[in-house]
This record gives C-alpha cells, structure tokens and sequence, in this order.
C-alpha cells in the first residue's frame, strides 16, 4: 500500500514519510513535523520481534493527558474499556503476529485537545479493536511516535500523511 | 541491551538509528512493566 496523495479539496493528504522499522527499534520517531490540521499514521504488515504491544505517542510526551476509549474483539469475547493513560494504547492483546493499523490524529495545529480514531487487527489471529482517544496536551502536534513495549521485526511499512 | 529509536527528521529527511535517552529509556522500562502487568487497554 503505498498513495503519495489523497487529493480532496481541503482533506488532501500527502504522504510526508515512510519507513520499514530496523531490527532492535522499539520507537519509530517521525519529528519535526510542520503545521498540520491533521495526521494519518498507517502501519501495514509490522511485527513485533517478540511478543510485545503498541501505542503511539504525541510530542514525546508520557505523562497521563490520553483518555482511550476502547472497543476489542478477542476471538468470541468483547470488551469496552475507559482509561486515562500515558498513551493511545494497544488493546490487550501481544503477541508477533503482522499487525495493521490506522491513526487518524485530528486538530493538530491548534492548542486544544487531538482526537484520535483507530483501527486495529493482526493476520490471522482473531483479533479487533476501534478506539476513539483525546489527548489534553495544548502544544501543537510537531512529533509522533508508534511504539512497541518490545522490538518491531525489519518488517513491514509505517507510512505517514498530513492535511496542511 | 537498551532498543534503539529511529528517527525520522520529516524537515530534513534525515533517518538515523539511535540510543534512547535516559529518560526515554526509563518510560520503555515502564511501558514494559505495565504490559506485563496485563493492562487492560
């Protein structure tokens, strides 16, 4: 999968970086970021090099301002849960199955809060989740970070688009 | 042995493998701690 732009008036997303995570990464950090009204992070075919689990974070910060409201699907059990914590988590799940998963960060360039939509699974395992998230931090957003509590495998893409 | 961070400078196209500062290091340790934990989120 791979779109340079996603050209709709006003909604155009143009791809600002992609990379395949190297062996022994545990963050892919995209910094430096301009302005942007929002943010679309794709991760298509990752791994983990051992059983881990993955969250993004906004600026670099790890301090408790990201509400996650989560939806998960586990085989035939189905769980909801509300937390506030130091990032836009993972679900329960962890394991090195290919993961994909899209991050949809809105109001970027403002000093209120992002919203965050997400979708998640992994191949062949039985395995959802939607969230919706608000992180409370007011700077704008300049960096990202996917994040594994392990290592990723030198497998797969993240992909990176911005709205101006 | 601490993971690396790959940094992707989206100004400059840099990308560069490198160590995690101590501060990043210590909230790897945590994110770990709290996945074993089994957190439920």
């Amino acid at each position: 999968m791979s779109i340079n732009s996603i050209g709709l008036t006003g909604e155009d997303y143009q791809l600002i970086s992609s990379v395949t995570p190297t062996a022994a990464t545990s963050t892919v950090s995209f910094t430096s970021l301009g302005l942007h009204k929002k943010f679309l992070l794709v991760v298509a075919d990752c791994a983990n090099a051992t059983a881990g689990r993955t969250s993004v974070r906004l600026n670099n910060d790890s301090t408790s301002k990201y509400l996650n409201s989560v939806a998960e699907w586990v085989s035939s059990a189905s769980t909801l849960n509300v937390e506030l914590s130091t990032q836009f988590r993972y679900g329960t799940a962890t394991g090195t199955t290919n993961l994909h998963a899209a991050y949809l960060i809105e109001n970027c360039d403002t000093t209120g809060a992002k919203l965050l939509t997400k979708g998640f699974t992994r191949s062949g395992t039985a395995y959802q989740i939607n969230q919706f998230g608000i992180y409370v931090g007011t700077a704008v957003v300049s960096r990202i970070d996917f994040i594994t509590t392990t290592t990723f495998s030198a497998t797969g893409t993240v992909y990176l688009y911005g709205v101006k | 042995m601490r993971p690396t961070v790959m940094e992707i400078n989206t100004t400059t196209n840099k990308i560069e493998n490198r160590e995690m500062t101590d501060q990043e290091y210590e909230v790897y340790l945590k994110d770990q701690e709290e996945s074993e934990l089994g957190q439920t989120l």
